[in-house]
């Protein structure tokens, strides 16, 4: 992860008010179906016990059954995919097979939950992340030359979408 | 037929939450959600239960009522106001192992009547409420949940099902010993500051579960009081007022029936001017 900064279940607030706000109970890793969520183990008495994913362990699919969960709304009570607000997928051109010219590869945007809108193919070949993307990170876990990072909501520079609330 | 002890029935149900405790995140895996987190905030069928105080430190940050959170927070202040700090007695995991803990240290014999203080739960108060004071002045994360010790045994099983360890969890084998050692239960009754919320309740409220002691009654000779060595948090039951530090876990009792029967539950306080020694229960023996 970038900066320290850990990358939150969806509708998670901004980092500080949802440190404020998590209880460190564990029920949206217990409820999560994949097994996304893990809580932190660390020594940081601000972080251990908060729930975090890491895409290149287990994505986040958005299936949002967390945020209802949360019992003091350090995650937003949201539903809706395009509102998880997690952060945003970079894409590394100069990894990516297709921008390479090696192979025409197009497993991020297949499996991207929010493909075409948060993922598109430009000139139907050349994979571009836009500022719809929530960050769940299934392309990053599924980018076979790991030309894909994906960056928690608080380590996004302004203005850099993440699916900001 | 002859009642079973308290503390027997008692002891089932202790050992029971912990094994459920520890079930919860291996039924969550396997898909079973009718049940899910931990001590801190806990979901039954939908019924939200919760620590006080870790609903109080979310509030006092985020300067806002999470109202799942605070409901599970009522919910066991309002089991507190009837049942008293029954929490501490009948489900909370740390308790439990302390209480094996004491067990083993009376046989060791390190238990010695009078070397620490009867009242606890000033000092215990005031460390929740400067707990409580620092996260909410400066906004931060809800620190005391860190010394939550039934919150650390949740936390062990969350853990595990993850393969990993949280090295802080060492701290409660660690403290256990120094109990063992020391001869009494100090958390508990010195520091646990999750439980004082629960015993305010038990100690404010006019009505509720309480001891109830007839002196008249008392059979023991006053060098061998049998309700004074059950009890394992070193507390006198024999008050017109019960001990504040009292989780009504009922050893003493337990410990009365074998000789005259003179501490009994009784639902509300002593009437004003009634004595120690002819006070008697509206409500009978529970």
């Amino acid at each position: 992860m970038s900066d320290g900064h850990l990358l939150r279940p969806p509708g998670a607030r901004d980092e500080a008010e949802f440190l404020r706000r998590c209880l460190q109970c564990g029920r949206c890793a217990q409820l999560c179906p994949f097994g996304s969520i893990f809580l932190e183990a660390g020594f940081d008495p601000r972080t251990c016990g908060t729930p975090r994913i890491d895409p290149r362990r287990t994505p986040c699919w958005l299936c949002m059954r967390c945020p209802p969960a949360c019992p003091t709304g350090a995650l937003r009570p949201v539903t809706e995919m395009a509102k998880a607000g997690m952060g945003r997928a970079w894409l590394d051109k100069a990894r990516c097979s297709t921008y390479e010219g090696s192979i025409l590869c197009k497993t991020c945007h297949e499996k991207c939950p929010l493909r075409n809108t948060a993922l598109i193919m430009d000139l139907g070949m050349f994979p571009v992340v836009t500022d719809a993307c929530v960050g769940c990170g299934v392309c990053e876990s599924v980018c076979p030359r790991q030309a894909i990072v994906t960056l928690p909501r608080a380590a996004l520079p302004p203005g850099a979408g993440g699916g900001t609330p | 037929m002859t009642r079973p002890p308290l503390r027997a029935v008692r002891r089932a149900v202790q050992i029971g939450v912990a094994l459920v405790m520890a079930a919860v995140p291996l039924a969550n895996a396997a898909g079973v959600n009718w049940i899910s987190g931990n001590f801190l905030a806990l979901d039954i069928l939908g019924l939200p239960l919760g620590d006080p105080l870790a609903a109080a430190q979310v509030a006092a940050s985020a300067r806002g009522i999470a109202w799942p959170a605070a409901l599970g927070a009522g919910l066991a202040m309002g089991l507190a106001l009837v049942l008293g700090p029954v929490f501490c007695a009948y489900a909370c995991p740390y308790g439990l192992f302390s209480e094996w803990a004491h067990g083993l240290a009376r046989r060791l014999g390190r238990v010695r009547p009078g070397r620490f203080p009867q009242n606890g739960l000033a000092g215990r108060a005031v460390l929740a409420g400067a707990g409580l004071a620092v996260v909410g002045l400066w906004g931060l994360p809800p620190l005391v949940n860190l010394v939550s010790m039934p919150a650390a045994y949740s936390r062990l099983w969350q853990y595990a099902l993850a393969g990993a360890l949280w090295l802080p969890l060492l701290a409660v084998p660690a403290v256990l010993c120094v109990e063992v050692l020391a001869g009494a239960r100090l958390w508990c009754r010195f520091v646990c500051p999750q439980s004082v919320a629960l015993a305010l309740a038990h100690r404010l409220a006019p009505w509720g579960l309480g001891l109830a002691y007839a002196g008249k009654r008392c059979t023991c000779p006053p060098g061998a009081r049998r309700c004074l060595a059950a009890c394992s948090l070193g507390l006198d039951p024999r008050r017109k007022a019960p001990p504040a530090a009292c989780t009504n876990c009922g050893d003493c009792l337990d410990a009365c029936r074998q000789a005259g029967r003179a501490l009994r539950f009784r639902l509300g306080r002593p009437a004003t001017g009634l004595s120690a020694t002819d006070s008697t229960s509206p409500a009978g023996r529970l």
